[in-house]
Formats: structure tokens, C-alpha cells, sequence
């Protein structure tokens, strides 16, 4: 494991690790209020035990239900626990493909509240890249933000990834209606999306369509 | 006074399983319950029935709860609106008092706290009305008008 001196975190990276830890533990609360309110179900119908009424079936329904719902709330956290690793070396190997669509997973209820879909379309042939994981998904994270608070009314952002020449290009495409640039400016606007894009050796390209970012930075191999 | 099943609760949250499962235990407790998924699908509900009490979320695509409370009580102060959410901050809970909802609740809510909370509220809806009835009765129209708008 390549080890690096010490590098500061700013605020605004800071923020983006406490917005997935926020919506992911939004999400694990309202997992568990469905399942409570399933066990609080089956509860009411033996103590209430109408006459007729298909009771057995009912009953079935909630525990398969419960069943379903703890699927769920396990994948997140395996989803979450990747997450958290990211964070266990400055620079490492890792399947980019993977690292955003978790960042996808994570953030999907922030994304739900403005009524948009995250939709992925990955090139599955792109190589590892070695480089901070934790810092490619933030960059990602702001840009996503950026085309959320610019969509109004909803719509979808596919997020692509393909490999040109010796660099990894991400691609975010929107459908929907996009308000001006100055809406999400404030986003990638800030020092600490700066110092990453520095960081990984990675630039952002608005110019082509209105409604496409694409983000490219180096492949490098350990 | 109304029996518990005269009692017309809508409940709001875009969580369908969770809400859904939430509506059908309310009605095993026997009282009406409409369920909606969103503050839009809310405030359409209102304009053509009045529910007595609305058990609303926050965090719901869309309009925030906060806005929905506020126009729920714009457009009929009546309601009563008791928040049942599992983001809220303390701000929220603040501003949800000050817009006029009757109560904060945290997810996942105990379902007997939840029945005694509407029951509460539709009591205090009731005390109002019967109490403005009076006033009106008498001849004070504005005190009347004061207590719906629980000015006093």
C-alpha cells in the first residue's frame, strides 16, 4: 500500500462525506420503519384476530415483506462499508466502474428528492486506476450536485465511463429541463473540488452540449 | 363527538410500503384513512375533502413538508397536521409549531402514540369549532373568528 504524507481535507469534501452518511442513515431509518411497522402488522392481526378475514395470508405477506426489506437495508450497508473503505489509504487500485456506482446507490435518495435518475452506462472494459478513490467520488458527487440543483422538475443524468487513450473519461449526460449554469455554480465553485481536480491531475469540460460534463483524468497503473 | 371511525385522517409520505402498511393499522383502530405519496397528491386531496387530521412527512420528492404544512393551513386552518418524519432537525420542528402543526412525531412512530396524537388533535379541532359555534351563536362573530384562527 503506497503510503503518502498527510493530506488536509477541506470543508467542502468534508460536506460530501457527511451528505452519504446523512441520506444513507435516512435511508437505514426508513427501512427499519417499514419493517417495525410490518412486525407491528402481523402483531395486530393475532391479537385483534378478526373473524373470516384471510389472516395466514396476511400474515405471510408482511413476513416476506420483512424479509424483502432487510435485503435491502443489507446491500446498502455493503454498499456503505465499501464506501467507508475508500478512505483506508490516500491512493490504492480500484475498479472505477464499481466506485461510482456505488457513489450512485449512496446518493440516490438525494437524487429521488429532486425527482431525477441517476442511470449508470459503464464501459465495462476500462482498466484499474490507481489513484485516491475517495477523491474521484467527491469530484463526481459535485458535479452530480451541480446538474441536481440546475434540473427543475426532474429528469435523469446518465453517468458513463470510457477509456481514451491513456485517460478515464466520465461522462454526464442530463435529459430534462436545465436551468443556467449559475444555479450550481456555487458547487464546483468551491476550493476543495479545485484542490481535488489538482490532485488527481483531472479537468472538467462544460463546453460541449448544454447538457453534458465530462470529466477526464489519467489512468495510471501502480 | 365523533366515534374513532368518523375520524378522517390522511396520511402523506412517499415511503408506499411504509405508509401503506402504517394506514392499514390505523384502520384496524378504526379510523378513515386516505393515503397520498407526495405534497402535490396532498394538496389536490384537500381541495376536494377535508381530512380531520393529516399525519404528514418531510422529506418526500418533491415539496418539502414544511411548504406542504404551509399551505395545508393557507388554504384550510381547520386541519389539524401532526408531523411524522425520520430526518427532521430541531429548526424543522420549530417552524412546524409556528406554521400550526399540532405535533412533531419521530419514525418509527409507537402506533398507540400515533392514535392518541390524532385523537388529541381532532379533540382540540372539535373544542374549537364547538366553542366558535357558541360565540357565533351568540352574536360575536369576530371572537368566533378569533378562535378558529386560534388567535385565542
Amino acid at each position: 500500500m503506497e503510503r503518502l504524507p498527510d493530506q488536509e481535507i477541506s470543508g467542502s469534501q468534508m460536506s460530501f462525506i457527511g451528505k452519504v452518511l446523512a441520506t444513507f442513515s435516512h435511508e437505514l431509518k426508513n427501512h427499519l420503519a417499514v419493517i417495525k411497522e410490518y412486525t407491528g402488522l402481523i402483531h395486530d392481526l393475532f391479537e385483534m384476530k378478526k373473524p373470516g378475514g384471510n389472516m395466514s395470508e396476511q400474515c405471510l405477506q408482511s413476513l416476506r415483506s420483512i424479509n424483502g426489506q432487510i435485503d435491502k437495508t443489507l446491500s446498502l450497508i455493503l454498499y456503505f462499508n465499501r464506501f467507508s473503505h475508500r478512505m483506508d489509504a490516500p491512493v490504492s487500485s480500484f475498479d472505477v466502474n464499481a466506485a461510482i456506482e456505488e457513489l450512485l446507490i449512496l446518493i440516490h435518495r438525494l437524487a429521488n428528492q429532486r425527482r431525477v435518475k441517476l442511470e449508470p452506462e459503464f464501459d465495462r472494459e476500462i482498466p484499474e486506476v490507481h489513484a485516491n478513490p475517495l477523491l474521484v467520488q467527491f469530484l463526481l458527487f459535485c458535479l452530480i450536485e451541480e446538474l441536481l440543483l440546475r434540473l427543475e422538475g426532474g429528469g435523469t443524468i446518465r453517468v458513463g465511463t470510457n477509456r481514451t487513450g491513456g485517460n478515464l473519461v466520465v461522462r454526464l449526460a442530463t435529459q430534462g429541463k436545465l436551468g443556467p449554469p449559475s444555479v450550481g455554480q456555487r458547487v464546483c465553485g468551491e476550493e476543495g473540488f479545485g484542490l481535488a481536480l489538482g490532485t488527481l491531475g483531472a479537468t472538467v469540460d462544460r463546453s460541449g452540449e448544454n447538457s453534458v460534463i465530462t470529466m477526464t483524468m489519467p489512468v495510471k497503473s501502480s | 363527538m365523533k366515534k374513532k371511525k368518523d375520524i378522517k385522517v390522511l396520511l402523506v409520505d412517499d415511503e408506499v410500503e411504509f405508509v401503506n402498511t402504517l394506514g392499514q393499522r390505523l384502520k384496524m383502530r378504526e379510523l378513515l384513512v386516505d393515503t397520498v405519496y407526495d405534497g402535490e397528491q396532498a394538496l389536490s386531496y384537500i381541495k376536494k375533502t377535508e381530512p380531520d387530521v393529516i399525519v404528514l412527512d418531510l422529506k418526500m420528492p418533491g415539496l418539502y413538508g414544511i411548504e406542504v404544512l404551509r399551505e395545508i393551513k393557507k388554504f384550510n386552518e381547520n386541519i389539524q397536521v401532526i408531523v411524522l418524519t425520520g430526518h427532521g432537525t430541531e429548526k424543522d420542528e420549530e417552524e412546524a409549531r409556528k406554521l400550526g402543526g399540532f405535533d412533531f412525531l419521530r419514525k418509527p412512530a409507537d402506533i398507540d402514540l400515533l392514535v392518541a396524537k390524532i385523537k388529541e388533535a381532532y379533540s382540540e379541532k372539535f373544542e374549537r369549532a364547538f366553542t366558535a359555534a357558541a360565540f357565533a351563536e351568540g352574536g360575536d362573530l369576530e371572537r368566533a373568528q378569533k378562535i378558529i384562527r386560534k388567535e385565542e
